[in-house]
């Protein structure tokens, strides 16, 4: 005969088990979502480029440099 | 448990010292060849490793019975809520941002497509042309430049790897300060400027000196600035020095024919070449001339004979191993070896009209050259051609001194070269240029004692770092600390900064403007293709801003300016060119070079008093020797650059470390073994290091590279390795890097030395055992065989008929193959450099390298054969070979290596799941795994930096932790070209596509294109009868072809 009672196998109730996951999802979506944006801030500078390339305007660019070097 | 590496295993040198029984197995038909003293004496260790896929313990961290007891029920659960998490988590983890269009898109970027810029590469004074490739505004590949004269499109593996140090994140990047000379702080440059401009003032007005240590001069408008600089401070006065020069020959060549510098050699006219400790193919003089003048007569298909090499060494290089016949000698016996040829020529032969001055037959009466065989135990067959040959091919032979050897030698080698007619082969449309010449030992010493005297105001060192580089004796370091003001200009902390109050960031070349004057007839130009990264400065900018006395003199184009105005005033007017200046100015920046037809002095006679009255000579004396060499971080100043570090040494594969190359005998006297410490002792002087047993090297000869073992090098380069500069002295008797009275002793301790010479070995099989000595992996004959019959080159190999799994492929339309010529490779490993840069490979550390997992694509393999005392070497670069029947294709469980339609065989780098069951089963052991994210795992993420992100070529992939990669024959070059004939609306060509490898060999060693197409020179190749290709038995049906190595010697194959 089957038994439900479960508390001595570790097993989780199928309703419980629901209860869980409907609950860890709202926690998830409220750590994305709501004001925890100053994290997100912090990260975006961090990843904006302190090292600025620019060009020399002055120098002078190879024109047709598809070259070959065998021989 | 810590990987033990093969070096770790001690060989046993009383079975490797030579035994008269020794030399009938070396005359064996049967060629075996061996990477190290384990393979060739079948060590049982060693053979149970080679077959193991993996080094012994890399795999001990995994033990099945500390595995978590966890259910799978609960395993599962936990598994699933946090990949929920991790993956709403990640919807926001990290703002990338968007890619968007420029706004305004600057005028020169088209996005995608790269923009080349000549410009010239002074990692070393010989400035060779490069070619600047950048994407986006960024400089991502140095290549040379085809239009410069001397280098003709190549650069060496320096000049490739030099890339790293521009976005080196140890980079300087403002001027620092500190009175105490301690702890610098941030400075600006207004500050910088004034305060230095009062000093100079000061200096100037009191009498005290201005010291400026640069390197070598050879920018005219450096020269010309530096003396604008002596007149306005007129107390100012520049020393220069090198640590690598070629002074000492140029010296004798003054003394023996009155003109500055050594002539520029035609070596594609020479016949015979006689290399005396002169390792001319790997880095003395301009080594990637010589690669590409020496490979011209060694290559089968333009018809031309084949020239014949001699090298007579103590040490053990890489042109020893390129050449037909070597033979070790104890290199102060060398000069006696020279006079032994002189007297064969001019006393017994008779061949020179100084035969009968008696002021040079004299000198010369009492040395003979049979003795001196005898004595030294040379090769008599090897000598008998070499004499003859000299008298076969007077006027069409050379004989080339090493730069180590004394004066007086290559007086003796220039008298040599002049019996023998030689002078026919000094250029007499080229000669080298002597802009300024480098300080002698009397001008340091006068300045270190007027350092002590407080006489010197002020001490630049303008780019140099003579606290790490000047001999200790000399007392450098100490003297300058007296010094009230020291300003250091580098482009990061260096030794001579721990020295200096002032250290000043300096541009990196490809930020910097000059111009350069290394031989008569052009000028190579240079160019920055970006601005400064940093707010660093080049050092003429610097001075030229104090020379004008004011901090508001400098903006951004203050030294272009100058270089500008020069040219227009002094050199243009002379240049003869039908433009206008401007014009000029831009077609010269555009090609690099302006050429100038100037005609060299006629040549001059030379003088036999400089032989005849020289008072005294080289001999020969029962000590250790000591040769300081040149490796591959030069002379430090590439010690904070990992590629560099990582590249193992053409000869003995070691990396990360400089080492005591001893040979076999020389280690059993000494009882010491690989890894073993010596003391290496002159006098006051010296050093303890390590052991490697080199084959090949002469007896009591102990080989160490310079450029190692410094302090302060930054994160990657500092401490690692040993100061070799510590045994430099200022009392020269031979040379400044060649010493004969050295006492060497066995020390206690050890270092580990890494080695990759036993990684990825191919040459062993388990299941058909003695199949690995008749595979062919490398096929040696004669060049007198292949001229007879080429066909019988390859000899008739056993046939090993194994039916193959796969249904032939026919590829109709295009097919990508690659051909080297062992002939033309010397191992100089520009190639595997060239490929690090072009395909974002990372750096792994010492570490990783022992456990076999460095990630170079392409490596050279290096095969011995003979014996350990004298043994022949080949080079073999080994990639992917794009098998068509690839092994590696048929186990992939997800299908992430394919074939592609053109002969390619590809990664798909996102299917990956890292089984590595495909390196597993290739049989060219060359596919390399991403154990780790090895740009986070390198030297806390050293180069996961910002800096170094910007270097990475946006064509290809950056691999991350659990991938396979390889060698992809450049499928982004592929791509380029077929996209452009997309657009062009034509077909693809084979010849528009050329490899990073294939770019940058100096030797012209590598070819690739489209193996269908009859014309092309790929397809030539693997018709020729010398082509074959690696391990074909075993039927994966490989795409490269490899040419036969031909000895140009007299003996049958």
């Amino acid at each position: 005969m089957k038994s439900n009672n479960t508390s001595s196998t570790g097993k989780i109730r199928r309703r419980n088990f629901f209860y869980y996951v409907g609950a860890s999802l709202v926690g998830i979506f409220s750590i994305s979502k709501l004001p925890f944006n100053i994290l997100q801030n912090k990260i975006n500078k961090e990843i904006s480029a302190t090292i600025k390339i620019s060009e020399n305007p002055d120098a002078v660019k190879r024109v047709n440099a598809g070259r070959r070097t065998n021989g | 448990m810590q990987a033990g590496g093969p070096m770790d295993k001690k060989i046993d040198i009383t079975n490797l010292v030579p035994q008269e029984n020794n030399e009938q197995k070396s005359e064996q038909k049967e060629i075996n060849y061996w990477r190290s003293f384990r393979e060739l004496h079948n060590d049982p260790d060693f053979l149970k490793e080679k077959n193991n896929e993996f080094k012994e313990g890399v795999t001990d961290d995994f033990e099945v019975s500390k595995l978590s007891v966890l259910s799978r029920r609960k395993f599962l659960a936990l598994l699933s809520a946090s990949a929920a998490l991790a993956a709403t988590g990640c919807s926001d983890y990290k703002e990338k941002g968007s890619i968007v269009p420029y706004n305004k898109k600057p005028e020169e970027i088209i996005v995608g497509l790269p923009n080349f810029y000549a410009s010239t590469c002074t990692s070393c004074n010989n400035a060779c042309g490069i070619l600047v490739k950048t994407r986006e505004g960024r400089p991502i590949k140095i290549d040379g430049n085809p239009d410069h004269p001397v280098s003709k499109g190549k650069i060496c593996a320096k000049g490739q790897a030099s890339i790293l140090n521009l976005y080196d994140p140890g980079r300087l990047k403002d001027p620092v300060y500190s009175s105490d000379r301690q702890n610098h702080r941030n400075i600006p440059w207004g500050e910088v400027d004034d305060k230095i401009i009062a000093e100079l003032k000061t200096n100037a007005g009191s009498g005290k000196e201005i010291a400026i240590v640069t390197h070598r001069v050879i920018s005219p408008s450096y020269k010309k600035l530096l003396d604008e600089f002596i007149a306005a401070y007129p107390t100012t006065k520049v020393y220069s020095y090198e640590l690598f020069d070629e002074g000492t020959k140029n010296s004798a060549w003054t003394k023996t024919y009155g003109r500055k510098t050594y002539p520029v050699v035609k070596l594609e006219n020479a016949k015979v070449i006689l290399a005396l400790e002169s390792d001319f193919l790997t880095y003395e003089g301009n080594a990637v001339e010589n690669m590409r003048l020496f490979a011209m007569n060694r290559d089968v298909m333009n018809g031309r004979e084949f020239n014949r090499l001699y090298v007579v060494e103590g040490a053990a290089t890489s042109t020893g191993f390129t050449a037909d016949y070597r033979m070790r000698l104890r290199t102060d016996a060398i000069e006696e070896f020279v006079l032994s040829l002189l007297n064969e020529f001019l006393v017994k032969r008779r061949i020179s009209s100084f035969a009968s001055d008696v002021r040079i037959s004299g000198v010369v009466q009492s040395f003979q050259l049979e003795k001196f065989a005898k004595k030294y135990n040379l090769d008599g067959k090897a000598l008998n051609a070499l004499v003859e040959d000299l008298i076969k091919n007077q006027g069409n032979s050379i004989v080339l001194a090493g730069n180590k050897l004394p004066e007086s030698t290559h007086i003796a080698v220039n008298l040599l070269n002049d019996v023998l007619g030689n002078t026919k082969l000094y250029s007499a449309d080229s000669e080298e240029i002597e802009l300024q010449p480098l300080s002698q030992r009397n001008d340091i010493e006068t300045l270190i004692g007027s350092m002590n005297a407080g006489n010197v105001g002020m001490v630049i060192h303008a780019g140099t770092n003579p606290v790490y580089h000047i001999a200790h004796d000399y007392g450098y370091t100490d003297a300058v600390k007296k010094v009230p003001t020291v300003i250091t200009i580098a482009d990061m902390l260096n030794e001579s900064s721990e020295v200096s109050q002032y250290v000043l960031p300096l541009s990196h070349i490809l930020e910097s403007w000059g111009d350069y004057r290394t031989r008569t007839n052009f000028y190579s130009l240079q160019q920055p293709m970006i601005a400064p990264l940093y707010r660093s400065r080049q050092k003429e900018a610097m001075l030229l801003t104090w020379l004008r006395g004011n901090k508001e003199a400098f903006n951004e184009n203050l030294y272009h300016e100058y270089v500008m105005q020069n040219w227009e005033k002094n050199i243009f007017p002379v240049l003869n060119s039908k433009l206008d200046f401007k014009k000029f100015w831009n077609a010269s920046l555009h090609d690099g070079v302006a050429y100038i037809n100037e005609k060299p002095a006629p040549p001059s006679t030379f003088i036999p008093d400089a032989f005849a009255g020289l008072s005294s000579r080289m001999t020969a004396s029962e000590e250790y020797i000591v040769l300081l060499e040149e490796g591959n971080l030069g002379d430090g100043r590439f010690a904070n650059n990992g590629w560099l570090q990582e590249l193992p040494h053409p000869v003995s594969k070691i990396v990360w470390d400089n080492y005591a190359a001893v040979s076999v005998q020389t280690a059993a006297d000494l009882g010491v073994n690989n890894n073993d410490n010596i003391e290496v002792l002159f006098g006051e002087r010296h050093l303890t290091l390590p052991v490697f047993v080199q084959p090949g090297l002469a007896d009591k000869v102990v080989e160490i590279q310079l450029g190692y073992g410094r302090t302060k090098a930054g994160d990657v380069g500092s401490n690692v390795g040993f100061n070799a500069n510590v045994l430099l002295t200022k009392h020269v008797t031979l040379s400044s890097r060649f010493f004969n009275n050295a006492k060497v002793s066995k020390v206690t301790g050890t270092h580990e030395l890494v080695t990759t010479q036993e990684n990825h070995a191919i040459d062993e099989s388990p299941l058909l055992k003695d199949i690995q000595f008749k595979r062919g992996i490398i096929v040696e004959s004669t060049y007198n065989e292949f001229k007879k019959n080429p066909a019988l080159v390859k000899g008739e190999k056993e046939k090993v008929d194994i039916e193959s799994v796969n249904r032939e492929h026919k590829y109709t339309s295009f097919k990508w193959g690659m051909s080297i010529d062992l002939n033309k490779c010397t191992g100089c490993s520009a190639c595997v450099i060239a490929c690090n840069v072009e395909n974002n490979i990372p750096v792994v550390g010492k570490e990783q390298v022992k456990k076999g997992r460095e990630m170079t694509w392409l490596r050279i393999d290096r095969y011995y054969h003979g014996t350990p005392d004298t043994p022949q070497a080949n080079f073999q670069p080994m990639l992917c070979q794009h098998c068509d029947f690839a092994p590696c294709e048929n186990v992939c469980p997800v299908a992430a290596t394919t074939h592609s339609a053109d002969g390619l065989n590809i990664m798909a780098y996102n299917r990956c799941v890292g089984t590595r069951y495909c390196s597993n089963n290739c049989p060219y052991k060359v596919r390399r795994f991403n154990y780790f994210n090895f740009r986070d795992h390198f030297n806390d993420a050293y180069y996961d930096k910002e800096s170094v992100n910007l270097m990475y070529n946006p064509e290809v992939t950056v691999r991350s932790r659990g991938v396979m990669e390889k060698c992809t024959f450049c499928v982004q070059r592929v791509m380029d070209e077929r996209q452009h004939a997309i657009e062009q609306n034509r077909n693809v060509e084979g010849a528009n596509v050329t490899t990073a490898c294939q770019d940058a060999c100096p030797s012209y060693a590598i070819v690739f294109g489209n193996i269908n197409d009859k014309e092309s020179e790929v397809y030539k190749h693997r018709e020729n009868a010398i082509g074959y290709l690696v391990l074909e038995e075993i039927k994966t049906a490989p795409n490269v072809t490899y040419f036969a190595k031909l000895r140009n010697t007299e003996e049958k194959a």
